[in-house]
């Protein structure tokens, strides 16, 4: 909330000559050793879970046989397992009944032993950048339909290897400010140049209000309204003029039977590449037009933590209700003068009422996910 | 919590097939990056899309299912590095002439790409991975919100691939299912119980294909009652 960014020289792992070499990354804790990036991926999980549980106050056991729980996570899928293959088959040439065998182990490993105990009730999901966001949405849709009564939801994602940020260079999608590491995430600023990849993971609990009421659980958020649209013209840039973005922020006030005026923030998916940060910027002009909320992006403090992104960010977004506070965007010194909303929030948190905020996650390939909560 | 099935689709799974990489990927820029898998997702949903008109005005919902054959891809890149000091050239060099995503799973959105080519309304979609439900989850999810209204029409497809190493063929394949809210008076209820993708919808898929033209087959999501209700 303070804007402080958390941003860092990446350390944890060696990208070779690499021009970018900045992370957001989570310090390492007594008993770090970690085999695979699959269980550095579950570790996350297992931490955000448990604190997410405790806030609740949900024992995880009870959950396990309760079936009206379900769980849905959002990872990259296959990013994690791939920097694994790579390392420990470095210096010798393989063929694919090695991949064969290697690529049994870690889907059998992370997955089955973060979803494993609640069978098919475990949802793997995998939408690229907007997998935390779509993961928040299919919990949504299970309660009300009817199908549960609690969702863990949420992302995790452990994308700091050298072939990811291979592939991201490659795109010329990653900073080029990695000389300052920790004000290389510049969302909406002028001199933006690229994304921070970032690791972590972040977990809510979504629950019915009768199941909450039931119990004496007091909700931080209503999740009003979640929207997805899909923009496939092309594989890496946004829509035109942000058109489908902004089909998906309307698909979640519709949902939530909300008005543009029931909105007063928005946190934006904010990447600090050029082309998301416009398009983005569009989207919500074409949406809200002279009149939308501040806006603001926490990926300037904590990077771009891809899966998990949209499930952190509905966090802060229910955390800016709650405390009625709008986090500023860290390292905006001078909004890009084609960018064209009012009010782009930096410098300090902002203390003001908050009733509703919209968190847009935007995912390669097309898939856009908006998520809507209110007060309750 | 019930809908019927509108329509099915199989391809390969033990028999011959061809997938034609031109017609299936609209954008040219992206077809030599699109894998197997995706092929067979897209070429599944395409049948299962039927005339295009059969869509129109109708909300649709995306969901898919299945692991994507980035197993290509991987064993080149680890043979590629394999001899090279200069691991960061040979990054550089290895991505230099595809698209830098295709060692991702995250083209399994290609998938989105025919519904926009077919100008179909795409109100859901999601993409459900690296988990032995994966096909039970898409299900799962069209018949949710097909029968909650979120969408009028709900595809749940999955598929397998070889990529990097050689599966059966008969282990090979796309399927996929097409679904649509409804009740009342059915010929056969199939309820959607656990087991290894892409089984699921492999016995659905033939379950349907198996009844005579008109009938009607409906798939029962179990609800489990709340304890205090």
């Amino acid at each position: 909330m303070q804007g402080r960014s958390g941003t860092a020289k990446l350390e944890i792992v060696d990208v070779g000559e690499n021009d970018c070499k900045v992370a957001g990354q989570v310090p390492a804790r007594d008993g770090d050793g970690y085999e695979s990036s699959a269980l550095r991926l579950l570790d996350f999980y297992r931490f955000a879970e448990a604190e997410a549980l405790e806030h609740a106050g949900l024992e995880r056991e009870a959950l396990v046989s309760n079936q009206r729980v379900r769980v849905v996570v959002a990872t990259h899928g296959f990013a994690w397992k791939i920097p694994d293959f790579v390392a420990a088959n470095r210096g010798e040439k393989v063929d694919g009944y090695d991949l064969s065998a290697y690529y049994r182990r870690p889907t059998e490993g992370a997955h089955e032993l973060i979803g494993g105990d609640f069978g098919d009730r475990y949802s793997g999901v995998a939408t690229a950048c907007s997998g935390g966001c779509v993961a928040l949405l299919e919990a949504g849709e299970m309660v009300r339909s009817g199908l549960a009564d609690i969702v863990i939801a949420g992302g995790v994602d452990t994308p700091l290897s050298e072939l990811i940020y291979a592939m991201y260079t490659r795109m010329g999608a990653l900073t080029t400010h990695s000389a300052t590491p920790e004000t290389a995430s510049r969302p909406f600023d002028v001199s933006r140049a690229g994304f921070v990849p970032a690791e972590g993971a972040a977990l809510l609990v979504v629950e019915s209000e009768e199941s909450a009421e039931a119990r004496g659980a007091v909700p931080i958020v209503e999740l009003a309204g979640y929207g997805t649209a899909v923009s496939s013209g092309h594989i890496t840039a946004g829509s035109v003029g942000g058109e489908i973005q902004a089909l998906a922020m309307q698909r979640a006030l519709d949902i939530a039977g909300a008005s543009t005026a029931d909105v007063d923030y928005i946190n934006m998916h904010g990447t600090s590449t050029q082309d998301n940060d416009s398009s983005e910027s569009e989207g919500v002009l074409r949406v809200f037009g002279d009149t939308a909320p501040p806006v603001s992006s926490t990926k300037g403090v904590t990077g771009h933590l891809l899966a998990a992104a949209g499930a952190l960010e509905t966090a802060f977004s229910a955390m800016a209700i709650h405390t009625s506070t709008l986090p500023p965007t860290a390292n905006l010194k001078e909004v890009d003068h084609r960018l064209k909303l009012n009010d782009y929030i930096s410098g300090n948190a902002r203390h003001v009422p908050c009733r509703g905020v919209l968190s847009n996650s935007f995912g390669l390939g097309g898939s856009n996910a908006s998520v809507f909560v209110r007060k309750p | 919590m019930r809908a019927l099935v509108e329509a099915s689709a199989k391809i390969g799974f033990g028999a011959p097939y061809e997938l034609n990489r031109r017609e299936l990927v609209p954008f040219r820029h992206d077809r030599r990056n699109v894998s197997e898998f995706e092929l067979l997702i897209l070429a599944c949903f395409k049948e299962l899309l039927g005339a295009k008109s059969e869509m129109d005005g109708r909300r649709c919902g995306f969901y898919f299912a299945g692991a994507k054959d980035t197993l290509t891809c991987l064993v080149e890149i680890d043979n590629h590095l394999a001899d090279r000091q200069d691991k960061t050239a040979a990054l550089a060099e290895f991505f230099e002439d595809i698209n830098p995503l295709t060692a991702l799973d995250w083209l399994l959105n290609t998938g989105l790409y025919l519904a926009a080519k077919e100008n179909v309304d795409c109100t859901r979609h999601c993409q459900y991975i690296s988990h032995p439900n994966s096909d039970h989850n898409a299900v799962a999810a069209a018949v949710r919100d097909v029968s909650t209204g979120v969408v009028d029409v709900g595809f749940a497809v999955g598929a397998c691939a070889g990529g990097g190493f050689e599966l059966p063929i008969e282990q090979v394949g796309g399927v996929g299912v097409r679904i649509v809210a409804g009740g009342g008076e059915v010929d056969d209820v199939f309820e959607l119980s656990s087991r290894s993708h892409p089984e699921l919808l492999l016995d659905m898929a033939s379950a349907h294909s198996a009844m005579a033209p008109g009938s009607a087959l409906a798939i029962e999501l179990p609800v489990h009652k709340s304890a205090g209700s």
